[in-house]
């Protein structure tokens, strides 16, 4: 397990983490650790998500190395504002993912304003590659979940919804490409996402 | 409430907004509870669209050096009772001018109330005077707010005051003017010469610009011009209807 220099007593902290846990301690339990200043719990946390940030980062960004920048900025953004975070609002993962996938479409648009759009279009055009497979079951299972439940959507609804979150498009960017009206757009990506939603049986507690 | 303004739900989750518009849909999540629920579901769902991006290992670097400059990050202390509100006022900071503007469309076309505190505006541009003239607009009991897609792309959104005499113009996603051409800001009143009002920078395709005299102005208008300007519209490429 890697270790920060300098302070021994951070280290030690560090090591304490299991690092081979087989149940490793979900971002939910070690978000509210973290926001009281556990730096184990961080170095956890990290574990727990990274993985997820750095891949989707990649995924939008298209560069490694811009990726690898997302991500160190979003996990101490994680690491600086978790009292932030608020339980009942959703998950511990999906709150930092919602803050990578944000500052990777940021960075994605900021550069686009001084360089060529095109290419970066037809790249995501070829279409979202499904085949880096990793060998963990279980977030297999989750990922063919999440492939079933894309493979229900209506194609504009699935193309739509690709469009913006892998490929950091706006949904003026994704109505230009799919020759559909704006308010068709949005009405697509809504329903898409409300049913993917149900296929996965996403509900907040309270739900009416 | 514009009742469009829920569907945009799904583009804000996914992050296929712009910042006026995100702005502007943050402040209709503050008072419409059906689309804070709808928006927590569909953030949840849309983040699950990550599981089939993950990699099964990060590079050891930056594990080290993102564990190493937490470590030497301060965090936000937010205690439990303040949470909500701090929430909300970090929110707010990151608002521009602009994107406060935008929050009234969301009302609607009619009379609007403005509901940003200069405070909140000042956090983001306090030293600019045309923020002060800006919030001056918006914050007229009178204001009223004109949007219109403009001809060749791009819209226009008008905020006028008859009484501080004073309007804002947002204009945004216009198609490039051309080499050597810009676009350029006109109020018109009937039988009489359009009026110069302001001109964006060469190449420039978007801004916020305060304009006036408003009083007596019917129409406003943007046209493309040589760069420098003309005395007269030439090529008008939209109009907006001040009444
Ligand atoms: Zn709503």
């Amino acid at each position: 397990m890697p270790r920060m220099s300098g302070d021994p007593e951070q280290a030690r902290r560090l090591r304490s983490v299991p690092p081979d846990a087989a149940t490793p301690p979900n971002a939910d339990e070690l978000l509210p650790r973290v926001a009281r200043g556990d730096e184990a719990a961080f170095a956890a946390l990290y574990d727990a998500v990274a993985g997820r940030v750095l891949g989707l980062a990649r995924r939008v960004v298209r560069d490694p190395a811009q990726a690898e920048e997302v991500t160190q900025e979003v996990m101490v953004e994680v690491w600086r504002t978790a009292g932030r975070f608020d339980a009942g609002r959703g998950s511990a993962s999906a709150w930092v993912l919602t803050m990578a996938h944000r500052r990777a479409v940021d960075r994605v648009r900021s550069e686009q304003a001084h360089t060529n759009r095109a290419s970066r279009v037809s790249a995501s055009e070829t279409h979202v590659p499904y085949d880096e497979v990793v060998e963990d079951v279980t977030a297999r299972l989750e990922r063919e979940q999440v492939r079933r439940c894309l493979g229900r959507l209506t194609p504009v609804q699935r193309e739509a919804v690709t469009l913006a979150y892998y490929g950091g498009h706006t949904y003026r960017e994704v109505a230009e490409k799919l020759r559909t009206p704006l308010p068709t757009v949005k009405t697509r990506m809504r329903d898409g996402l409300i049913r993917m939603r149900d296929c996965l049986g996403i509900e907040m507690e309270g739900r009416a | 409430m514009n009742a469009d303004v829920h569907t945009l739900a799904g583009a804000y989750v996914l992050d296929a907004v712009d910042d006026l518009e995100r702005a502007a849909f943050e402040r209709h999540l503050a008072e419409c509870e059906p689309c804070r629920v709808e928006v927590a579901e569909l953030g949840e769902t849309v983040s699950r669209l990550a599981d089939d991006t993950v990699v099964e290992a990060t590079p050891p670097g930056l594990r080290e050096r993102t564990l190493a400059q937490a470590a030497r990050t301060p965090q936000l202390r937010v205690s439990a009772a303040g949470a909500t509100d701090r929430r909300h006022a970090g929110r707010w900071r990151q608002l521009t001018v602009a994107a406060a503007a935008a929050v009234l469309l969301a009302g609607g076309a009619s009379a609007v109330t403005w509901t940003v505190s200069n405070d909140r505006i000042s956090d983001e541009q306090a030293s600019s005077d045309q923020a002060r003239q800006i919030a001056a607009v918006l914050d007229a009991p009178d204001a009223r707010v004109f949007e219109r897609q403009l001809q060749p792309g791009g819209a226009a959104t008008v905020v006028i005051s008859r009484d501080r005499d004073r309007g804002v113009v947002l204009l945004r996603d216009l198609p490039t003017p051309g080499p050597g051409r810009i676009y350029e800001l006109w109020l018109i009143r009937d039988a009489e010469p359009a009026r110069s009002v302001g001109r964006l920078a060469e190449g420039v395709r978007g801004s916020t610009t305060v304009i006036g005299p408003v009083a007596q102005a019917g129409t406003f208008g943007v046209s493309n011009e040589p760069v420098g300007g003309s005395v007269a519209p030439t090529r008008i490429v939209g109009t907006v209807e001040l009444s």
